[in-house]
């Protein structure tokens, strides 16, 4: 009964290879990465990255980056917050002060006093959680760069320290202390000056006169 | 009626709690004793009243108006409401005021962690600003002195720092200067802030405006764990707390002791932490630094007694008064049963003192050099006697317990190159240590338990930290072990055997419990904790690393 019955069976089976193979040699395939969405009559449901690429979700978690500010150095004031919030604590940071005097650095940086000597993400260990990215106070650490860790094939090639890190564009706040004043010493009219820059101009008022008719 | 004998205690409520205090109490301390809390920046317990930061404002039954508690003192029946609304109306007034100007910038201030205006923040106001505009603009980091730098910007004009270079440590190096919201903290012109115990400023700032700029931005102070401990840095063991993290020592700060240091330390034992981290003895070595193999624990002590048990004939013993009673105890019955008589002391040289804190003997532990000495029945010799007996050719060999000389380090290297032998425990290298033919690793206080004692005789117990680096054993353990090779019946083979022998051996120390007196932060029951994990950043079981005993 058994070697009656497995012949049928076998050449339906051919058919579903041999169809699937045909359609794909000789249909056309769409590259949509939302297969659901493809029109080809391609039979095949893979992506074939990297050549198509399935869009990430917004707010996907990529790669960390630290954010410029518009001087090129990073927001970063070496708070530790974010290793502090890290639960793989593969976030490892030197904290240092730029020089007090306006001896060579640049006046933005004299107002902010700490600044990263070193600052190095351990890619490998991250559970790319974003609990680094929510921590942070000055907006200095992002996961928007659409990216993964690409591969490497060593351990240290996973540590990424500054110099790598700090890509993309820079961020501003208007609250940015370096916006502010020119450097750490004390304005000459300190609470004046706070005053006018409230008001960047003059709100206009409108003044009604009550002229004496005579 | 003038004759009425004075009360020895006040009867009061606080929050409708019944609490008997003595007269003149304030009304912070009166709360504290009856369990409630009344906050406050401007008050300090060791310094005059100002009142003038109002955080401490509560209500009392026999004033209309809110009262600030630093500066009221008990009276017999009062009422004290600590949390009433007026209260808590006050106090989120207050904040509100002291946060107005205020930068905010915890996120780099080093104060952040340990900040009282951060903690009130929380506990009592919990509000947005309603600040329009900007704030006013002060300096943020202007350098004080040699230890200290001001960001005017935070400081709430408490006038603390002002009062105790005042009244403590009597320099007037601090003022207020300006008026109103342009009130700054400073300095005279062209007058730093350079006494001895600015440090101590930057301890008692509630904010971070007065910041160490030795430890600033080193750590963050959530990391740091803090040991209890006693300074070095002179004969009058102020006690301290030690911070720590990692088996890094990242600050010393004083620990409150009415008897020894009150609140204060001197900035000169304030920056000695940084020998427990620079240069230290890691290993053991055998023969001098030019041509020295490290070893192990064992074959050093092999080495150590073989070599010592040919010199005895003209060893000198020398012993460092900055060991701790422990290890010179240790040291000693060593060398007893090497046959000795006398001993060198050696230790740090003297130096400046002043009328504060701060002795002329740079050395912890002299007094309990002594009292061991005198228990073991040895003659005390000073170093200067332990140069001209190796010049001589009286001594040829030399066992050292701690490596620190009263002379120049080259100097004595010098001398001690013509030794046939020389056993040194020490704990960080130098020019000394370099002619040692036996090099053994010593850990520092902050790495044992231990006792100093201290000019006065008073006894200190200080608490281990974190393991001592490398192979480093504390001097008695070396001592010990070297001893018990040599076939010592009184070798020492525990902590707990050295600690019992002490109050047995020298009658100094007969009342000394070294359990009890091991300072009460730290004294906690069970033994090693490690957690698991560190969520907080710190490597598992580092947080409050305690030896199992
Ligand atoms: S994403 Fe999570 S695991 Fe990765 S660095 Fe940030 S906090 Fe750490
Ligand atoms: S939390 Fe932000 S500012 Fe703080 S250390 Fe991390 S990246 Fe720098
Ligand atoms: S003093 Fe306190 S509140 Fe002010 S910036 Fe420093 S940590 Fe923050
Ligand atoms: S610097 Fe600190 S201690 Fe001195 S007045 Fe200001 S807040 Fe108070
Ligand atoms: S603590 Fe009472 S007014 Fe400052």
């Amino acid at each position: 009964m058994r070697e009656k019955l497995y012949l049928p069976e076998l050449i339906k089976g051919l058919a579903v290879t041999t169809r699937h193979f045909l359609a794909n040699l000789f249909r056309g395939r769409d590259t949509n990465p939302e297969i659901l969405d493809r029109k080809g009559g391609n039979l095949m449901s893979t992506v074939s990255y990297p050549e198509e690429k399935k869009p990430y979700a917004v707010g996907y978690r990529g790669l960390h980056r630290l954010v410029p500010r518009e001087d090129g150095r990073p927001r970063c004031v070496a708070c530790y917050m974010c290793a502090t919030a890290c639960p793989a604590q593969c976030i490892y940071i030197e904290a240092g002060e730029y020089p007090t005097a306006p001896d060579g650095a640049d006046a933005a940086s004299a107002v902010i006093e700490k600044y990263p000597v070193k600052f190095i993400i351990d890619e490998l260990r991250c559970v790319v959680c974003g609990l680094c990215v929510e921590a942070c106070p000055k907006d200095a650490i992002r996961m928007d760069t659409g990216t993964h860790a690409p591969p490497a094939y060593e351990r240290p090639g996973f540590l990424w320290g500054i110099d790598r890190l700090l890509t993309g564009p820079a961020v501003a706040h208007p609250s940015d202390p370096w916006l502010k004043r020119p450097d750490s010493a004390q304005p000459a009219h300190g609470h004046k000056e706070a005053h006018m820059r409230i008001a960047h101009a003059p709100t206009p008022v409108e003044i009604t006169r009550f002229d004496k008719k005579d | 009626m003038a004759d009425a004998p004075k009360p020895t205690s006040v009867k009061l409520t606080v929050d409708g709690k019944p609490v008997e205090v003595k007269p003149g109490t304030n009304l912070i301390e009166a709360a504290k004793q009856a369990g409630a809390q009344i906050p406050y920046y401007c008050y300090h317990p060791r310094l005059t009243i100002a009142a003038n930061c109002r955080m401490c404002l509560v209500e009392v039954s026999n004033a209309p108006k809110l009262v600030p508690g630093c500066q009221t003192p008990v009276a017999e029946n009062l009422a004290v409401q600590t949390r009433s609304a007026r209260v808590k109306d006050a106090q989120r007034a207050v904040l509100e005021f002291l946060l107005l100007n205020h930068p905010v910038d915890c996120s780099i201030c080093d104060q952040a962690g340990e900040c009282k205006l951060e903690d009130y923040y929380m506990m009592y106001d919990f509000k947005p600003s309603r600040l329009e505009g900007g704030k006013v603009l002060k300096n943020k980091r202007k350098v004080l002195g040699p230890l200290v730098v001001i960001d005017q910007e935070r400081c709430i004009l408490c006038t603390r720092c002002v009062r105790f270079m005042e009244e403590v440590a009597q320099d007037r190096q601090l003022g207020v200067f300006g008026r109103g919201s342009h009130e700054v903290v400073d300095i005279f012109p062209n007058k730093p802030l350079d006494s001895n115990y600015a440090g101590n400023t930057v301890d008692i700032c509630p904010v971070g405006a007065l910041l160490s700029r030795d430890f600033r931005f080193k750590a963050r102070s959530w990391f740091l764990s803090a040991t209890p401990s006693v300074c070095t840095g002179c004969s009058r063991g102020c006690n301290t707390y030690a911070d720590w993290f990692n088996g890094v020592t990242y600050r010393y700060r004083p620990r409150e002791n009415e008897a020894v240091n009150k609140s204060w330390m001197c900035d000169q034992g304030r920056l000695s932490y940084k020998s427990l981290n620079a240069d230290r003895v890691e290993d053991a070595r055998l023969g001098k630094k030019a041509e020295g193999k490290t070893a192990v624990f064992e074959q050093a002590v092999a080495s150590a007694a073989e070599k010592l048990k040919v010199g005895a004939a003209n060893l000198g013993f020398l012993a460092s008064p900055v060991a701790s009673v422990e290890d010179l105890l240790a040291g000693f019955a060593l060398a007893k049963q090497l046959g000795l008589k006398t001993v060198f002391v050696g230790g740090r040289a003297d130096g400046a003192s002043d009328k504060i804190l701060m002795q002329a003997d740079k050395n912890p532990n002299r007094t309990g050099l002594t009292q061991i000495a005198k228990a073991n029945g040895f003659e005390v010799k000073p170093f200067s006697a332990l140069v001209d007996d190796i010049n001589g050719g009286k001594v040829r060999s030399v066992y050292a317990v701690g490596g620190e000389v009263p002379v120049g380090a080259r100097d004595a290297g010098v001398v001690f190159s013509k030794l046939e032998l020389f056993v040194a425990s020490a704990t960080n290298h130098s020019e000394l240590t370099d002619e040692a033919h036996v090099l053994l690793p010593a850990a520092t206080h902050v790495e044992d338990h231990g006792t100093f004692v201290n000019f006065e005789g008073r006894a200190q117990r200080f608490v281990k930290c974190y393991p001592a680096p490398g192979n480093a054993k504390p001097h008695w353990q070396w001592a010990s072990a070297i001893s018990r090779t040599l076939g010592g019946e009184a070798a020492f083979k525990t902590a707990a055997e050295v600690f019992a022998a002490l109050s047995t051996i020298v009658p100094e120390l007969k009342d000394f419990d070294w359990q009890k007196a091991q300072p009460r932060a730290t004294a906690r029951k069970g033994s090693l904790h490690p957690l698991s994990a560190g969520g907080d950043g710190r490597p598992a079981g580092y947080r409050e690393w305690m030896e199992a005993r």
